[in-house]
């Protein structure tokens, strides 16, 4: 029932040892809080309790867009998905992470909800995962044992629960995107402030020359309990000139990877359906076999 | 005013928007009392259940907590209701729907009064509940109410509906179904309550009706009427759901009571999602025909309305389905038969349209399937039926002045035409298709007597100030009082000063409710304030020695326009030891009501037309609709503040395109499964286009100025229109409200093909 | 346990003892009486609760008090000048922006968030920046119009309404 939040202990770390001493100390009963906007409302709408909540805004360090000399991209976790939105090298150099990020909430979760968050907050349809997925983020794990990368791929291991020991995610490393086309589709009753029925990243390295696909990727939000990479899709395409029947092959495999489950946004059998057509449908503009490659919701 | 300017007709800044633009408008929730205790409902979680125990010990004894209260502790009345008294503030024995109120408790903070509230041990017999109304009316039905399920048959016969089949050449029936929204106010539902040294009470309540509250107050507190004051706060929208806020005011005036300390309770987004009154959800079949050439001939209809788990207004919501079912249309032969049924779900009560767009949608959804059937155009075709002065309703009343339904119709054809040329997509999937809905709505509740009051009182420097018991909700009423008022008096708006919703102070003018603020409200302010200055005039007319009728009152000042003489009202009072002029005006609508065999009358003295038309984009591949372009045309008589007629208008398409798409209420096994903004779908910004109004103005002569009002009939029209743009898109007919992309996915599954001219 | 913070809010400094449990929409309406920031729903749906902080639009709802050591927050009550009103409220009242005025405050300072970032938006673009705060009365359509109206672009030679069908009368 929704209700006012409950007294806890706010603690603000200046340095992640102290964060870390403090997750120690007080185990399950802390909280992280970064942006607040998942956590605070699952506090509030269902009587999600702390005793400590640790923010970890105090710490320097963990919010700031890195582009590398290599072309690769490190994200701290901290940072909002609204600077990523106002980032204008993502929007340039990794189009998938910020069609992601965009399309989160409303402009106000935006400026506070952070990537860190979304991530760890480990919904299958966080808006933000399925483009990570696909290009191969791996996520950089504070724990007592130092520093440790995660592909992301394996970071979610079902709704809500990620493979985090007692660590804290502190960022995120993005690989070179090279030239590659890609897409992220989200489809939802609204244009905005809306969660997706179904979403799917696509991203595509094909030869301009010979028109054959190298390296593809396809993941889907909001059909399985983890942000899913449907790998028989991708292979139906990698090292194949993408034709129409070709396109429509993945889409069919990626449909097959899917195991939705039906709640009040939609029914199993309609995700799956859905996974079919966005899947399609992404590769279709992505592959620049469309007319046009806009950014699609609805 | 200058002199040469008018008030009325003028698209003048709504009178309070200073005060909100700055944040300084108080709201319900803005008010703090020193000492000030919060109150919390404990509820159901149950839709249906026995009431075995209920203890309070654990929640009695938390530190802060200052009241825990059950039905016994209500001192009087211990049920509510508008139009029968089943409603229990709090229950004793049974819970009826889910977030039926157990018991209130109170606390010295807010997070107090909801631990308090969650301490609460409440035992429950978990009984099955009357979840679908069909299901309800069957005798062998488990009984929501002692007095059986089925609360309420109206009827309406008008010819014979065998004869007029008999004459059809085309004949269309189907079955649709529409579902629970809720009114969705950005300000939810709350009450402060204050109990003076005398021991009388002072609430304060976002409500359209305070003088129904004081009302149900009093009875619920066991007292009389001179002992409850209720003033209304500036209140953040109504739409119907704030149509008297009795339960809220009375928790309030309960722990107020009790506790001698000043209380609030103030309802949470869930609770006013999950337990406040709602729309009513419909099954409704309609059977309508039509000659060769185009005329309707006989429509009969069915509708079950299910009204929850208590009345609160569900008689006269099905009842104006049924009076206003056979559309703005002359047809010879009807018949309608409408159900208020009960069900273990929230009340259903008054939402913006009142049992109309419900009907609109499956009527004109048919009208549309008709047309095609005969070839015609839709709009030529509703224009070969649609009601002219001089044209009986389907009520049996004759309508001589305002019916400006086919010049919407017109004016709806040329924008349907600019449309067209934007039907193209640049998708293979996407494809555009533009709708039309029609529809009306009697102005003012359907029944004899109603009334309408207003006080003016003239000072010598010529402001005024208004005193009327209509309230404003949002709408714009204080203004436009002040517009007439202005206009009447030959004064500056600023110097007309409006008090709405104090019942101390201002008389019970019923409720902002059924479109009627302007037109009876509207017309109580222009009599006050005509008979203040016929009694300004008449002491002048004595002064010069000259008639009354040939003078005029203007700024302050009356003048004698022939010979250039005046003098201001200041003297003239003085001359005649007046102080100020007070004046009573009084306005009643000319109606009959409807025969209960028949359904025959003339339940409202005019009507609001419209024509509305819809572009929408269906993806055929995902359902996905979105409106695209939007026009709209409402006949209103004459638009006092045509800025705010307009306001009223788009507000409507909004709301009218989330009905058609995107809002209801979700249950499982009677329980909502959505009560918060996240998972019911309010439209965005995002959602929706610019809408282009076009305001008809066919006059009506009982109207102050020609007016008759807006608020809902500019609804009613909004969910048929995109509804017929689905189906001229995608050629699938959505039989089933709200056309979510899944639900428009089915359909598309079971197209069929497409006619080849698409 | 209470929080000791200091933080500026509308251009003034105020040091607040919060609970740490309570929100910067608490603390506003709560401690400094600034009642013109809206509780819709708690819980980031609605954007009645809409503030800068730091110069960004966030629901109040959403952010502890407790996280605002040190932080700027402008509310409603903020945003008018001493010269008078901001033009974003003038035209507020003059398109007939207002309805019942809940919603208000917190499109407003969306509003405001939008035009320091884009002086000059089109009509997608206030909306998309609008999407967060929902309105029930108005169906957005004035108040798109009247941040149009407030806008840099309301200098470009033809700005106006857009082509809508005028009242007959």
């Amino acid at each position: 029932m929704l209700s006012k939040l409950r007294e806890f202990q706010y603690l603000r770390p200046r340095s992640l040892d102290e964060a870390e001493e403090l997750i120690q100390q007080f185990g399950p009963d802390a909280r992280i809080l970064a942006g607040g906007t998942d956590l605070l409302v699952r506090m509030k709408e269902r009587g999600l309790r702390a005793r400590v909540v640790v923010d970890l805004k105090a710490i320097p360090g963990l919010a700031g867009i890195h582009a590398e000399p290599d072309g690769s991209l490190r994200i701290g976790a901290l940072t909002t998905l609204g600077d990523i939105e106002r980032s204008s090298h993502i929007r340039a150099h990794f189009p998938l992470l910020w069609q992601g990020a965009s399309c989160v909430g409303s402009v106000q979760v935006r400026n506070r909800a952070t990537v860190g968050g979304n991530l760890c907050n480990a919904s299958p349809a966080a808006d933000t995962a399925p483009p990570l997925l696909a290009l191969g983020g791996e996520a950089i794990l504070r724990g007592e044992r130092g520093e440790r990368r995660l592909l992301l791929e394996k970071f979610f291991t079902g709704p809500g629960r990620t493979a985090m020991g007692q660590e804290i995610l502190v960022g995120i490393s993005i690989p070179p995107n090279g030239a590659g086309s890609s897409l992220y589709l989200k489809h939802s009753p609204r244009r905005a402030m809306d969660i997706a029925i179904v979403s799917v990243a696509v991203r595509l390295d094909v030869d301009s020359q010979t028109g054959v696909c190298g390296k593809a990727s396809i993941v889907l939000g909001a059909v399985a309990p983890v942000p899913l990479r449907a790998r028989a899709a991708e292979q139906t395409l990698e090292g194949q000139r993408l034709t129409a029947q070709r396109l429509e092959d993945a889409a069919r495999a990626a449909q097959e990877a899917a195991q939705p489950i039906g709640d009040l946004r939609g029914t199993a059998a309609y995700r799956r359906e859905m996974v079919w057509v966005l899947t399609r449908r992404a590769l279709v503009e992505a592959s620049g076999a469309g007319e046009g490659s806009t950014f699609f919701q609805g | 005013m200058a002199d040469n300017q008018k008030a009325v007709g003028v698209s003048v800044p709504r009178i309070e928007a200073r005060e909100k633009v700055l944040g300084r408008s108080v709201y319900v929730d803005d008010l703090r009392r020193e000492g000030m205790i919060w109150g919390k409902v404990v509820r159901s979680p149950h839709p249906r259940a026995r009431i075995v125990h209920v203890d309070v010990t654990e929640a009695r004894g938390l530190p802060g907590v200052v009241a825990v209260l059950t039905a016994a502790d209500v001192p009087g009345d211990r049920y509510v209701g508008p139009l029968v008294k089943d409603q229990p503030i709090l229950c004793s024995s049974s819970v009826r729907f889910e977030g039926d109120a157990v018991a209130l408790v109170a606390a010295t903070a807010e997070e107090v009064a909801e631990t308090a509230r969650d301490a609460v041990r409440v035992e429950y017999e978990i009984l099955e509940p009357v979840l679908d109304p069909i299901a309800a009316m069957s005798p062998e039905a488990p009984q929501v109410q002692a007095g059986g399920n089925v609360a309420s048959y109206s009827k309406l016969r008008r010819g014979d509906v065998e004869v007029g089949f008999r004459a059809a050449d085309v004949i269309v029936e189907d079955s649709f179904s529409t579902q629970m929204i809720d009114h969705a106010y950005l300000e939810p539902e709350g009450a402060v309550a204050e109990v003076d040294a005398e021991g009388k009470v002072t609430i304060w309540v976002c409500s359209q009706y305070p003088h129904y509250d004081r009302q149900e107050v009093a009875r619920v507190l066991g007292v009389s009427l001179a002992r409850v004051r209720v003033i209304q706060t500036t209140t953040g929208g109504g739409f119907g759901g704030k149509f008297g806020s009795p339960l809220v005011s009375c928790y309030a005036a309960l722990l107020a009571a009790r506790t001698g300390r000043p209380a609030k309770v103030l309802y949470t987004r869930e609770e006013s999602l999950r337990t406040t009154v709602k729309r009513h959800p419909y099954r409704i079949h309609y059977k309508v025909g039509a000659t060769r050439s185009g005329k309707l001939t006989a429509v009969e209809a069915r509708f079950v309305g299910d009204t929850g788990a208590y009345l609160v207004v569900g008689r006269a919501v099905v009842g104006k389905s049924t009076s206003h079912g056979a559309g703005p249309y002359e047809v010879p032969h009807v018949k309608m038969d409408g159900y208020a049924v009960y069900t273990n779900k929230a009340p259903a009560g008054a939402m913006r349209g009142y049992g109309v767009p419900q009907v609109a949608v499956a009527y004109e959804s048919l009208l549309d399937e008709l047309a095609r059937k005969l070839n015609l155009d839709p709009i030529e075709f509703r224009l070969k039926n649609v009601l002219r002065e001089g044209s009986q309703t389907a009520t049996g009343q004759t309508l001589l002045h305002s019916v400006g339904v086919a010049e919407t119709l017109e004016r709806a054809a040329d924008a349907r035409r600019e449309m067209t040329p934007h039907l193209k997509t640049g998708k293979p999937y996407l494809k555009r298709g533009i709708g039309v809905g029609v529809s009306w709505h009697g102005i003012g509740a359907a029944r004899s007597p109603s009334q309408a009051t207003a006080y003016v009182n003239l000072c010598g420097d010529g402001s005024a100030t208004v005193l009327c018991g209509s309230v404003d909700i949002g709408q714009g009423s204080n203004t436009l009082f002040s517009q007439i008022a202005a206009e009447e008096l030959g004064v500056p708006l600023d110097q007309i000063s409006v008090v709405t919703g104090d019942t101390l102070t201002t008389p019970d003018c019923e409720a902002t409710t059924a479109t009627r603020v302007t037109y009876l409200s509207g017309n109580a302010v222009r009599l006050a304030a005509e008979k203040a200055k016929g009694t300004a005039l008449e002491l002048a007319a004595k002064h010069f020695g000259c008639l009354p009728e040939h003078l005029i009152l203007a700024r302050g000042k009356v003048q004698v326009p022939d010979a250039a003489l005046e003098i201001s009202l200041t003297d003239l009072f003085k001359k005649h030891a007046v102080q100020q002029i007070s004046a009573l005006g009084v306005f009643s609508p000319d109606c009959t009501p409807l025969d209960p065999e028949t359904g025959q009358g003339s339940p409202h003295a005019t009507y609001g037309f419209g024509t509305h038309v819809a572009l929408v984009e269906v993806d055929q591949e995902t359902g996905a609709v979105r409106l695209v372009d939007y026009a709209a045309f409402n006949d209103v008589g004459k638009a006092i503040n045509p800025q705010a007629v307009e306001g009223q208008i788009e507000g409507a398409v909004a709301m009218g395109t989330g009905y058609a798409l995107s809002e209801g209420m979700i249950f499982d096994r009677g329980k909502i499964l959505n009560p918060s903004f996240a998972t019911y779908l309010l439209l965005t910004a995002a959602d929706l286009p610019p809408v282009r109004v076009g305001l008809v103005e066919a006059p009506e002569p009982t109207g102050p100025y020609g007016a008759k009002g807006v608020g809902e009939p500019s609804m009613n029209p909004v969910a048929a229109a995109v509804i017929n743009a689905i189906y001229d898109a995608v050629g699938v007919r959505i039989r089933e409200l709200p056309a979510v992309p899944e639900t428009v996915f089915a359909a598309l599954k079971t197209r069929q093909p497409l006619p080849a001219d698409r | 346990m209470s929080i000791s913070l200091c933080v500026i809010v509308n251009g003034n400094e105020h040091h607040l003892d919060v609970a740490p449990h309570h929100t910067l929409l608490d603390a506003l309406r709560e401690e400094l009486g600034l009642t013109g920031t809206k509780r819709g729903c708690e819980v980031g749906d609605c954007g009645a609760c809409t503030v800068l902080l730091n110069g960004k639009a966030v629901n109040s709802c959403l952010v502890l008090a407790a996280e605002t050591e040190g932080a700027e927050v402008v509310t409603i009550e903020g945003v008018a000048g001493r010269e008078g009103l901001h033009p974003l409220q003038e035209a507020f009242i003059r398109e007939g922006a207002v309805q019942c005025g809940f919603c208000t405050p917190g499109m407003i300072l969306s509003a405001l968030a939008l035009l320091r970032e884009n002086p000059r938006p089109s009509d997608a673009e206030v909306r998309q920046a609008l999407s967060g705060n929902l309105c029930r009365c108005t169906g957005y359509a004035k108040i798109v119009q009247a941040v149009l109206d407030a806008s840099d672009a309301s200098l470009v030679p033809g700005f106006g309404r857009p082509e809508g069908l005028r009242p007959s009368r």
